[in-house]
């Protein structure tokens, strides 16, 4: 009887620790495969901007391009006349020359900065009034104090002087 | 070569093909249709133009390039 209980336990014991090693193994599969997939994905986006950038880069203009690769940022002007500075990035990056304000208008489904802002010079050099209706607006007393609304109107006005 | 480049989250795919091949050109056209169907704006230009022109129209010249923009939406 004895016997059978130290076997019984030598089971459990054995079973325990298998469980603990397999558990082990799998937490560090896991590891390994949400780290490769992470890789993969930050490989995919580092290509995406590349492709990005090259296709931008190649059809701006001469002086838009200059103002690109000085300031990561150039001047538009829209089918109607009116005047803005495209930012790098993909959220509230176009800003009316001018005046204050800030708009957001982005293409469903393209993520690559380098498109984003080459979609939007399009849109604006070719239908300025009806993007202008889709873009969501950022007021500039929403978000700034005066104080920062004056100095963020003098660097936009020191870029459109200097460019 | 006309080129279709097609604006998505790999940063862009690109098409070439010889509008004298009939069956290149009949997928090109399919293309444009299908893309300015789902939303996308075709915005094309000429060699040697700066500006891109927004098209509702193929165009099968032999020097066009059409870039084809995923619809608009505010951020």
């Amino acid at each position: 009887m004895l016997q059978l209980l130290s076997i019984i336990e030598w089971c459990l014991c054995a079973l325990f620790w298998a469980m603990c090693a397999g558990s082990i193994v799998f937490l560090f599969c896991v590891f390994v495969w949400s780290r490769r997939r992470h890789r993969k994905a930050m490989r995919r986006n580092e290509e995406a901007r590349e492709k990005s950038l090259d296709l931008i880069k190649a059809r701006l203009s001469p002086a838009q391009l200059k103002q690109f690769e000085r300031h990561r940022s150039f001047k538009v002007t829209g089918s109607r006349g009116g005047r803005y500075l495209i930012e790098e990035g993909s959220m509230f990056n176009v800003a009316a020359l001018g005046r204050p304000g800030r708009f957001c208008f982005v293409p469903k489904g393209a993520s690559a900065f380098g498109d984003v802002m080459l979609a939007q010079k399009i849109m604006l050099e070719s239908d300025e009034g009806r993007v202008l209706k889709i873009a969501n607006k950022e007021p500039a007393h929403r978000t700034l104090t005066l104080a920062a609304l004056r100095e963020e109107m003098d660097r936009r006005a020191r870029f459109d002087s200097a460019t | 070569m006309a080129r279709h480049f097609v604006m998505d989250h790999s940063g862009h795919s690109t098409v070439e093909f010889d509008p004298r091949n009939t069956v290149e050109l009949s997928a090109a056209m399919e293309r444009f249709k299908a893309l300015t169907g789902d939303g996308f704006t075709a915005a094309m230009r000429k060699e040697g133009e700066r500006d891109y022109k927004v098209t509702k129209t193929f165009d099968p010249s032999a020097d066009a390039e059409t870039l084809f923009v995923p619809a608009m939406q505010g951020g």
